[in-house]
């Protein structure tokens, strides 16, 4: 348990400062801005990204594919929650709604498709060792 | 390598047994001439056979690499090891780590 907690604040950390500097880096380029809503916001999205992503060990039964889908609409109630939450101490319109699953569903799609190429790529690098393995042993 | 079985003592070599596999509390072996109940744990083969090129891919299958076809993964992204007899394993992600350090364990020894 202690390990998990460990590897779960690693994991929050890591990613936030990836999402934080990339947003500077971003808002540097085309002379966007942030505010200190929009840093909350992004941190407590890395949680939730975080913990969802690393309950896959209860998906171990079920294929990754559907695996990856169950998780992506988790974090998007946890996400709705959230926005719920925030919506009671600031206004958020439509398309702010709109616009965060949209800025969480494209990272999502991206890393998903890149977790997926590297199944097949791991696995092709496997079958190769296995099929020189056996010619070694004859 | 001599295998106690419910039948009769089965005599095999290791590269004759495409996997084993434990199901309902029993563990069975299959070969290209059948199918034969060992009497042995799970545990005690991995021990006796990790050697010979058996490596654990879940939590009730041992696979003999060297009676492997193919690996490869479903499009759904499980990833499956066909054998040269039709079948197929699938190998559980949580074994994935230990599979792959196997792998390169073998090709160090092999």
């Amino acid at each position: 348990m202690k390990e998990y907690f460990k590897n779960l604040a690693l994991m929050i950390f890591m990613s936030y400062t990836l999402v934080s500097v990339s947003t500077a880096i971003i808002n540097i380029i085309f002379g966007g801005q942030t505010n200190n809503m929009n840093e909350l916001m992004m941190f407590v999205i890395c949680i939730i990204a975080s913990v969802v992503l690393s309950l896959h060990r209860l998906f171990d039964s079920i294929s990754p594919l559907a695996m990856m889908v169950i998780q992506y609409l988790l974090a998007c109630v946890l996400i709705a929650v959230m926005l719920f939450i925030v919506s009671q101490f600031d206004t958020i319109t439509i398309q702010g709604w709109l616009d965060l699953y949209r800025s969480f569903t494209i990272p999502y799609v991206i890393l998903a498709g890149v977790y997926y190429y590297s199944v097949f790529a791991d696995t092709k690098k496997e079958d190769s060792i296995i099929k020189d393995l056996q010619k070694r042993a004859g | 390598m001599m295998i106690l079985t419910m039948e009769k003592r089965y005599c095999s070599t290791p590269k004759e047994i495409y996997y084993l596999d434990y199901v309902d509390r029993k563990l069975f072996m299959y070969t290209g001439t059948g199918v034969y109940r060992i009497m042995k744990t799970l545990a005690e083969c991995e021990e006796l056979l990790w050697n010979y090129g058996f490596v654990r891919v879940s939590k009730s299958n041992l696979i003999n690499i060297f009676r492997i076809k193919q690996l490869k993964p479903d499009l759904n992204m499980k990833v499956y090891a066909y054998f040269d007899n039709g079948e197929r394993i699938c190998v559980n992600r949580s074994y994935k780590k230990e599979f792959d350090q196997y792998l390169q364990k073998m090709r160090r020894m092999v």
